[in-house]
Order: C-alpha cells, then structure tokens, then sequence
C-alpha cells in the first residue's frame, strides 16, 4: 500500500485518488435438509483506486474520474499500466467540479460482533445449532440452508489525507422452509442478514419462517375481492420507503429526477392518516450496514431527512452536496422510520388484506409504482382469517400515502427500524 | 479477430499444475478454476459521464477437493505463497470439517469426480477490439446518442447510455483436465426518462452480443424504439386486474422462459427437492406448440462458452419438445447425486463464489404464425413490451413478471390506450399451456442485465424468442 501510494503521489497525470483496500475472510456451509454438502473459505483482498483529473473549459472547472481494480498478483509496474489508462479515461469524462473528501476528527469506536471473539468456524457452527434447533415442528421443516460468515477489513485513503479502517462482520443465512399441504408442498425463502450473533433473533426468526410456511401450505387462491385494505407485514415495510427516501435524495435532485427542497411537503396535503418520519442512522446494533464512514470518507452522524411529510434534509455525498451546495450528509445506509398512533388491533379491525410474503415486492421510487405477487397473505372478511396466495396488488404511492396507516409497534431487521404494519386503502387486488 | 488468453493466466499455469500435484497426494480430486477477467462500463447521460472497471473485472483462483464425503472449495486472490493456500484449502477439507462433525452435523454423501481427459480451448469471434478503441471516441459516440435522444420531446429530462466492454479468460485444471477459453462480448443501454404533470416515466432498451465495438452500429436505430415508448407512457392509464389474451413480445417471451422454466429446470433444484419440475419429466407442461432451449451452445450471445466453471463442457439442452418436459439443465454435483449426465450449466458469480445449476442463453423457439395474424385473433387483450424484472418460484411454479406496459387490442385493432406498469401473474403450466400461437422467426435473444438465484449469485444470461400468444391474469 505503501508504494502505491508513493506511485499515485508522484504521477504527473493524476491529480487526485481515492484508494479502498478491503480484505475479506469467510467462512460458508451449505446445508440440503440437515446434511453438509459444501463447506468453502475465502481469503481475497480487493484494491481499487480512483484517479481524478481536474481541467477548465471556457473558465469553467471540471473534474473527471475513473476507478480501476488492481490484483494483489500485479506488480507496482502492472498498477502503474492500469493506473496510466484509467487517468486517461478520467481525461475524457467530464462532470462538473467537486471536490474530494477532507480528514475528520469524528470519534468512530470499533463495532462491536460476537463473531470477533474467535474462531469463526466454531461461531458458524453455533449457528446452525441455532436454526436447526428449531426445526422440530411437524408440518413444515428446513429444506436447505445456506450460512455465511464474512469478516471485512477496509482502509481507505486519499489524496486529501483521508486515512480510514475499520472492520465489520457481514452475516447471512438463506433460509428455504418446506411445509406439506393437502394437495402439494410449498416453499417460503428468507435471507436473514446480521453482523452479530444474536441467538435468540436467529431463532425467532427461523421460528416464525416455519410458521408462515405451515399457513401457506394451507392458503387458498387469493378471491376475487373490491375495497378491502392492504396490510403490508414483513420485508415489503422496508423496502416501502424507498420512495420517500429518493424524493429526499441530492443524486436523484441534480439528475432531475425530482425537484424537491428542504421544507417541501412530500405527502400531500391532506394527510387523515400517518404523517412519514424518515431518520438516516451510521449505526444500528446487528446491521451489515453499520459504519462510521462512506465510501468516500464521509464521517457521518444520524439525520431527519423527512419529518411528518416534510423534507428535513437532503441526503447527499461529497460529490452531490457541492453541486446542490447543500451540506454534506454523505451515504447512510440504515433507516429509522417513526411508528404511527395505531395499535396492530386497531389496524386489524374490520375486513383486510395482511400481506406477509411476496415473491418480490417492488417499490419504484422514480414512479412511486409498486406491488407484486404474493405468496402468503391472510384474509380477513370480516369474521374468518383465511391464509391466501396467488394474487397480486399493485398502485401508486401517490395515491394511497395520505390514507396511509403506521402500527406504534414496531420491527427490527438488520438496518432497518419501522412500523411493522403498514395499512393502505384503494389498493388493487388482483385474485382469482 | 479471436479474443485471447490472458497472459496472466498462461504464466501461472505451470504454478497452478504444481500446486494440484501436490493437492493430490492427499486428496483424490483436485480442481483449480483461475479467473482473469477485464472489462470497462462507460456511461454518458444528460449531465455526467463515467468510465469505471466493470463490476465482473476479477482475478482470482478456487480449489476444489474431495474430502472423502463431499467437496469443499477454497477461493482466493494471490499466488504469492503457494504452502499457504496448500495448507488453507487442507484446513478447510479436514480440519473445519472434522470440528463440524465433532459438533454432530451430518455430512451428505457425493460420488467422486470421474476426472476425463480433456484439453480443449475456445476463444470467440468479433470484428472491432473494443479496447483498442479509445474512451475519448467511445464516450463522443455515447454523448451523440444522448443528444439524438434528448432532442426528441421538451418532455425527456434524461436520456442515458450505458456500454460495457468484457472479456473473460479462464483456465480450468485438474489431474486429467487442461481446458482454457477467452470470451469477449459487449452490450449497450438506452434508458430514456421524462416527466409530465403525472410524473416520471421511463423505458430502457439493451442489446448484446460476443461481438465487439461493432455493436454500436445498431444503436442509432434504437433510439426511436425507447423514446417512442416514453411518449406512449406518458398518457398510460392503469389495467384492471383480470385474465386477458396477451402477446408477449420477444423480450417478455424470454422473460417467461427464463423465470417460469428456467429457474424450475435448475437441476441442484431437484436434489433440494425444491422444484416441481423433477415430477414433470416426460409430462405435458406447455402447450404442444412450445418449445424452449437452454445452453452455452444454444445460441450465441453472453451465456456462450466452451466449458462451465466445474469444468464440464457446455451443451444445448431441449427443456420443452412440443410442450413436454425433457430435460432439465445441471451442474456437476447435482448431476453426480442424481446420476444424470451434467450439461454444463454449474457457474459461479465468481471465483469468490459457490457454483450453482444455472441458466446460459433461454428462449422459446420461433414458431410459424404471423405476429398480424395473432393480434386479429385477440378480441380483448394486451401486447405485453418490455420488462423490468421477474422472479421465480420453482417449487410452486408461481411467476411474477412486471412489464414495461400492454397495449391494448380489441378485436384485432389497436385502440391506442396503454397501460403501465403491467405485473403479469399466476401459474405457470396454466399460461404455458395456453399459448396458442407462436410467431415466425428472427429469433430476439438479448442478455443485458444479470440472473440471480434467490437473491443473489448473479451471472449473465441471454434471454428471448419471438412472439407468443397466450392467456395471462394482469395487475
């Protein structure tokens, strides 16, 4: 590292870098039913660097940039060839001018992780003891389990003086729950991401997975029904926010995306139901996400960007805040989202919709479409919960967010803290 | 012109052998998958442009032994201490799996590896080296494009393109093996974006293809297609849920293929006991007009190669022969537990990852009915354009398209109304039995974005066909 940065330092052609380092060790199995069938390591290490050149045209200063991966097989003279081609590429790219990060003195403790305390191959095998000691029901079992554990060391460094490290453990598990029904077998899947081990969470969580396949080997097809409520549960109430979050986004503002300021009401102007209150958190305990720094050496504290429907803050990195002139926030990558006044009884009263499980639902924030198929929902007519599947919903945000109703109870999942239920009207509901 | 080895790869390959040689001693399959693959994405829209590495640029090596019950694989990056890796890689094969056993986990059983002679090379065909094209040249043509389009409607507030540039080499080594190849291909995306008083809608188109800077001479002729698609959406109105007559242009078609019977083919799949296919071998699945492929030698275009990442040699497998179920597409571990031939179909995302069953170039063979003729035929339904995503459910053979937009026809005439965003739902022997007409050919086979498995291990793959008439329930 020593001598790339001497080389960088000294090239002529490169006004400015940006290096990450990250060294990645991991530790995998693979599992089908209670049986190993792959065990797998990795040792990699992972060098990029972004050269920039910085040119007028007509009195205006521009920058370019180019990011090139470097092996740890090459020789510095091999780097040297790479770097050369990329600070040529930079010459021809032309963006508006930024400028790089400088050194902060933010007070960033290490992030604390079970994991780090020994051997991960013992850690990983008390996680399987974990999820497989929940595999004792009888109408649905693990099918097959997929259990990561990486542990990631970064440095990153520029020309400015930037000088950061930092490692985290990124965990995963891949879950896929069989259940037995009355005429076939079905599946539910689940990717539980943690950058701790939290024993008590795995097991819920395989827990409730068992659970959800059990109702879904038993669900009919979706009916056919008209003006009944949505109720979002599960993973579809994270990526819900997406939309808010891109409206309050710097990248999105300068590309045109939206033409939203701080100040502006994003939810229309005649809310009856939940006002939206976003906050951007560095660090939650058990997220993959968590970190002190961005990608570009940010150092980054906890932000409002929407409160009760109205932008508090625009979320922009480096590059973004300059050309918005807007302060810098940097990229935050856990969501704090404020529950509502409405309590999980008061939501589930009446006829409704309960959705727990998409095949993959999606929220397009440049359209505020969203929706998808689902794989498990209960419905409620009134006087007997149904489990369903095999219908889809679909509409736009803009037309159901000031309807829109939060529980005050709240989830937990990795990076994201939020309402656990979400209660939308004039949903559609595509059934059978 | 040939795309050639890398040199890097050539260089260590006498390393590589040492290092299997000695693996071997002490254990009795030994593999070594080496990666060197470069490649640039440039972009250009409205405002900024970029010239980066592309996201599958890697260099790396992964082991795999046998450990006397299964397999175990070790990945890494750096040659510079070959004892290191001999003594990491036996770690993991007997140590960690010793420890795990002592903790009372079960290992499943696998044959071993019949380790064919073989030596064979492939390096693919294109006219224009792309890297010896200059990023100024690449990036002006790019920014043309963006002003062509962007000139098009006041309304358009981005137009963006996007090229890419890889070229993959690989080597695969064992005992008996020595295989190497060299792939190049390129793809371009248009992506036109505009905004009215109802708000932002967009369109992209993507081409590909083993070719090289050539396949900027389509480009221009593309343009039209996704603007006009822009302006179309512009006054797109919502569906009513329900079940209509649908066409699914190439694009969707391949979606279907992909999503609906490919991910049920996978054949690790079947070991899990995870699809339904494994139960409709040699049973009707699809109408007896269906037809659909799936292999490296398929067809041309970004899932081609000569072998896959286990070694194993690529192939041309008939999934669907006149709507019966024939074959599903394996890896090698799969196919040694179900004793079946494998197809060559087990990738990797990467050196750094697992290799799994997957697809390479998917499609639904032309048929022979005009595309005039099958939309008279519709009395109320939707020309189903463009895709944005898809995802699979191979146990259940549920399916989730969301759709560019449907374009409405009654009987047998446009009327003009669109509607958008389209998700198209259900089961799928149910849609695919209702195809009932299927267009003439040029087939339309593209492989711009990536295929992921569950939520992850991303490869890239070709998808497509022609025109299919069939039965589907919109949202």
């Amino acid at each position: 590292m020593k001598n790339l940065i001497t080389l960088l330092d000294q090239k002529s052609n490169v006004d400015e870098y940006l290096i990450t380092e990250t060294k990645t060790s991991s530790t995998e199995l693979f599992f089908i039913k209670d049986e190993l069938q792959m065990n797998r390591g990795k040792d990699v290490e992972h060098i990029t660097v972004t050269v920039y050149r910085n040119f007028e045209e007509d009195g205006k200063k521009f920058k370019g940039s180019s990011k090139t991966k470097l092996s740890p097989t090459m020789t510095l003279d091999e780097m040297e060839a790479l770097i050369d081609i990329a600070a040529l590429a930079a010459s021809f790219v032309k963006n508006e001018y930024y400028s790089l990060q400088v050194p902060s003195d933010g007070y960033a403790p290490s992030i604390p992780s079970k994991f780090s305390d020994g051997d991960v191959i013992k850690s990983i095998s008390e996680l399987v003891k974990d999820v497989y000691s929940q595999n004792q029901e009888t109408s649905s079992f693990i099918n097959s389990v997929e259990f990561f554990i990486d542990r990631i060391e970064t440095r990153l460094i520029n020309s400015n003086g930037v000088d950061i490290s930092q490692s985290n453990f990124k965990g995963l598990i891949e879950l896929i729950i069989e259940a037995t029904g009355e005429k076939e077998s079905i599946e539910l899947f689940d990717m539980l991401y943690f950058s701790d081990h939290i024993s008590d969470d795995i097991k819920d969580a395989v827990k409730q997975s068992l659970k959800f396949a059990t109702l879904r080997a038993n669900a009919i097809p979706m009916p056919n029904v008209e003006n009944i409520p949505v109720i979002l549960n599960g993973a579809a109430t994270q990526e819900f926010w997406d939309y808010y979050k891109f409206c309050a986004s710097g990248g999105s503002k300068y590309n045109r995306l939206h033409e939203n300021n701080v100040g502006d009401n994003v939810q229309g102007d005649n809310v009856q139901g939940s006002k939206v209150t976003i906050t951007l958190a560095p660090t939650l305990p058990n997220s993959t996400t968590s970190s002190y720094y961005d990608t570009e050496g940010t150092f980054l504290k906890e932000v409002t960007i929407i409160k009760d429907g109205e932008i508090k803050a625009i979320v922009a990195g480096k590059r973004y805040s300059d050309y918005l002139n807007i302060p810098t926030t940097g990229d935050i990558r856990n969501t704090v989202v404020e529950g509502g006044i409405y309590s999980e009884a008061e939501l589930k009263d009446g006829p409704y919709l309960e959705l727990l499980k998409f095949s993959a639902f999606q929220m397009n924030p440049m359209t505020g479409n969203f929706g998808g198929e689902f794989r498990l929902g209960i419905y409620f007519d009134g006087t007997t919960k149904t489990p369903v599947t095999l219908g889809s919903i679909a509409a736009d945000i803009k037309d159901v967010q000031e309807n829109m109703q939060l529980s005050k109870e709240l989830v937990k999942d990795n990076n994201f803290i939020g309402p656990k239920f979400i209660k939308l009207y004039d949903v559609r509901i595509a059934g059978n | 012109m040939k795309a050639k080895l890398s040199k890097f790869l050539q260089n260590q390959k006498s390393v590589l052998k040492s290092i299997i040689d000695e693996l071997s001693k002490d254990f009795k399959y030994v593999s070594i998958l080496a990666t060197d693959t470069v490649g640039t994405s440039y972009g250009v829209t409205s405002k900024t442009s970029s010239a980066n590495d592309s996201n599958w640029k890697e260099r790396g090596f992964v082991i795999r032994v046998y450990n006397g019950f299964n397999y175990s694989e070790y990945s890494f990056n750096t040659l510079k201490d070959t004892e290191y890796i001999k003594t990491r890689i036996t770690e993991i094969a007997k140590n960690d799996v010793a420890l795990l056993m002592k903790k009372g986990i079960k290992l499943m059983e696998f044959p071993l590896i019949e380790d064919d002679n073989l030596i064979q090379e492939y390096y693919s065909d294109f006219k224009v080296d792309p890297f010896t094209v200059s990023a100024e040249e690449k990036l002006a043509k790019m920014s043309a494009l963006v002003q062509i389009g962007l000139a098009k409607d006041e309304r358009f507030i981005d137009f963006r393109v996007s090229f890419e540039e890889v070229q993959i080499s690989k080597l695969f080594l064992s005992t008996n093996k020595d295989l190497s190849q060299s792939i190049l291909y390129t793809n371009v995306a248009l992506v036109c974006i505009g905004k009215d008083e109802n708000g932002v809608k967009y369109d992209f188109i993507g081409f590909s293809g083993l070719e090289g800077f050539e396949i900027f001479e389509q480009a221009n002729s593309k343009i039209d297609g996704v603007t006009k698609s822009v302006q179309e959406l512009f006054g797109s109105t919502h569906i009513i849920p329900g079940e209509y007559e649908i066409i699914c242009d190439p694009s969707v078609s391949g979606l279907i293929a992909h999503e609906a019977f490919g991910h049920g083919v996978e054949m690790d799949m079947f070991v899990k006991n995870r699809a339904k296919g494994e139960e409709y071998i040699n049973k009707a699945v699809a109408s007896n007009i269906c037809n659909m492929r799936d292999g490296a030698l398929s067809e041309v275009e970004v899932g081609t190669y000569l072998f896959d990442d286990e070694g194993t040699l690529g192939t041309d497998t008939l999934v669907i022969d006149n709507g019966i179920l024939k074959s599903g597409i394996s890896d090698l571990l799969s196919a040694l537990k179900l004793n079946t031939i494998p197809t060559g179909n087990g990738r990797r995302e990467s050196f750094e990852r697992k290799a799994y069953a997957r697809m390479t170039n998917t499609f639904f063979e032309a048929g022979n009915e005009s595309l005039e003729d099958m939309i008279k035929s519709i009395k109320k339904g939707y020309i189903l354009e463009g895709y944005f995503s898809g995802m699979e459910d191979p146990k259940n053979w549920g399916i989730q398209c969301v759709i560019a937009k449907g374009r409405e026809v009654i009987n047998g005439e446009f009327t003009g109304n669109i509607v958008s965003p389209v998700t198209l739902t259900g089961y799928v022997p149910d849609l695919l039995k209702s195809i009932d007409m299927v267009s003439e050919g040029p087939l339309q086979i593209s492989g711009n974005g990536a295929c992921g498995k569950g939520h992850k291990e991303w490869v890239k793959t070709s998808t497509g066909g022609t025109y299919i008439k069939a039965i589907g329930r919109l949202s």
